[in-house]
């Protein structure tokens, strides 16, 4: 069996039909990609982890080669209701779930809203601002404004030059990054902006299970890294210091493993997990 | 319960790895092939229409839109089409009519020549003989790429997206939406195969040593055979009637080629009265 790409899927929900990439065997485990990307980008982390788990990387509605998300803004909390669907219409049951980024948000808020959805949480790259006004400041300016080729495919000079030259890994070629980057259609950002009205101070202290804070020292975020753990209930904390070619869209599969692993836990089935400090 | 006009999408986890599909409807299987260099979505809009009667089947060829390029270039007109007996060992359907738009007409040809058991009816759209000398360089103009490290490339496939959308679209939020499916089309055929090889390239080079002629009188199953008004592919028309043993053509009104989207209702009319 060719499987360089894993096996694929789609999956219905009520907002529609979510893709996916499945391999491997064993506890399930859950992969969620950066907003922009695809599971694409697990293409190395997914034989991998199928080693020791049943991995299904599932794409965010409105990505990758998911159905277009309804018409208007979506939050965070609409990804993650429809993340929950797909994990039942999968027949998932209390999967570990990682996520990347957004990705990561989608799955603190799917375990926030459904404590007994969701096994063993990391969280990679989660993107946290210290300060709120300035997330919210962010909803204004250009960066998570959707953009267009325009009627003459200008734009896609520009998304090459800016994002699309270098191939990240798992991607076939560069020209694949830029399929992700439209493949949602107009409203190239929507995730992104879910991302900045979610509020993780909010959200993170109703996360009851155990929770791997991940992030690489290159990542602009993992300066706050600390402080994401310190609202998780349960938490542990890894900054990451290797180099890596993309610090925002680097996956770390090991570490992944090593939490979510069952035969990792301690005799009363609870993690080796140090209390954040500061959370009673 | 599916509402009408519903289309789902799936896998096919094929020898040669996974193969996309767009379905709807009830009735006898109809698999649709599209033309090169595009892919299963280019029947989306076009599944509903035919869902009263008849259950349509898109498919991505191998190294098209999500289907993934096999680990070994295909060489051969005859390896795409073993591909759709794939697609139909997947879904369980033992057989089906079958349509091939444009170069496809050749891969669905072919699939009624070598797997007569599998091909209820046939209909090609713009069937044409590529064999020809002189004929596969004017295929590799028209559909090369090279990447460049300024992007100019990308220009360059958006604008050929944006100029065939505009053959048959003129409202301006779907000529939007069209181009950038058909940029994204072109991107992901023109990505390169485990092998290096793209799935447009390899279809070109297996479309250009394609001994229609030959293929043809070995068509076992009624065939309908469809050329725009306007259409130049049009010349092999005649011929394709006079080959294929149980042969019917039609010419509808075009200013170019046929595609459905040139006159929806009356291909989906066409096709019902053909089929079923």
């Amino acid at each position: 069996m060719h499987n360089r790409e894993g096996r694929r899927g789609f999956v219905a929900t009520s907002a529609g039909q979510l893709h996916y990439r499945t391999a491997g065997a064993g506890p399930p485990l859950v992969l969620l990609h950066n907003a922009w990307l695809s599971s694409r980008m697990f293409g190395a982390a997914l034989p991998r982890l199928a080693g020791e788990f049943e991995v299904f990387a599932i794409e965010t509605l409105g990505q990758g080669q998911s159905d277009p998300a309804p018409a208007g803004e979506v939050e965070i909390a609409t990804y993650a209701a429809v993340l929950r669907e797909a994990m039942a219409g999968l027949g998932l049951e209390r999967p570990a779930v990682a996520g990347q980024a957004t990705g990561a948000a989608i799955a603190a808020e799917a375990a926030a809203q459904e404590p007994a959805a969701v096994e063993r949480l990391v969280l990679t790259g989660l993107p946290f601002w210290r300060n709120p006004a300035t997330r919210l400041a962010q909803l204004a300016g250009e960066t998570f404004a959707d953009w267009e080729p325009g009627p003459d495919g200008e734009g896609l000079r520009r998304a090459w030059q800016q994002h699309g030259r270098e191939a990240l890994p798992g991607y076939p070629g560069a020209a694949a990054v830029l399929v992700d980057y439209l493949s949602p259609g107009p409203r190239t950002s929507l995730a992104l902006r879910a991302l900045l009205r979610w509020d993780p101070r909010e959200r993170l202290p109703l996360v009851a299970a155990p929770t791997l804070v991940l992030s690489h020292a290159g990542n602009i975020f993992s300066r706050n890294a600390s402080l994401v753990a310190e609202l998780l209930p349960r938490s542990e904390l890894r900054i990451m210091t290797d180099p890596v070619p993309h610090p925002h869209q680097a996956i770390f599969p090991e570490e992944i493993a090593e939490f979510c692993r069952p035969g990792a836990r301690s005799a009363d089935g609870q993690p080796p997990l140090r209390r954040a400090p500061g959370v009673s | 319960m599916r509402a009408a006009g519903y289309v789902e999408r799936g896998f096919v986890h094929g020898p040669d790895g996974n193969i996309e599909y767009m379905e709807g409807g009830s009735g006898p299987a109809l698999v649709l092939l599209h033309s090169a260099p595009s892919s299963c979505a280019l029947f989306e809009e076009a599944i509903p229409l035919l869902a009263d009667g008849l259950h349509a089947i898109a498919m991505s060829q191998p190294g098209f839109g999500e289907s993934d390029p096999p680990p070994v270039a295909y060489q051969t007109v005859n390896d795409y089409a073993r591909a759709v007996t794939h697609l139909l060992d997947g879904l369980g359907i033992e057989r089906a009519s079958v349509l091939g738009a444009h170069t496809s007409a050749l891969t669905a040809l072919e699939l009624a020549a070598a797997w007569p058991d599998r091909v209820e009816r046939l209909v090609i759209e713009e069937c044409f003989n590529w064999s020809r000398p002189g004929r596969l360089e004017a295929l590799e103009r028209r559909h090369g790429f090279q990447e460049r490290a300024d992007g100019s490339h990308l220009l360059a496939m958006w604008a050929r997206a944006h100029e065939r959308t505009l053959r048959n679209s003129s409202e301006p939020s779907e000529v939007a939406r069209l181009t950038r499916r058909g940029f994204l089309d072109t991107v992901r055929a023109e990505r390169p195969g485990p092998d290096g090889i793209s799935g447009q390239n390899a279809s070109t080079q297996a479309l250009a040593r394609y001994p229609l002629w030959e293929r043809a009188p070995l068509v076992e199953a009624p065939t309908l055979v469809v050329h725009g008004s306007s259409s130049q592919l049009g010349r092999a028309h005649e011929r394709l009637l006079a080959t294929i043993p149980d042969a019917r053509g039609i010419r509808p009104p075009t200013t170019h080629q046929f595609t459905w989207r040139v006159a929806p209702e009356l291909w989906a009319a066409e096709l019902r009265a053909f089929l079923t």
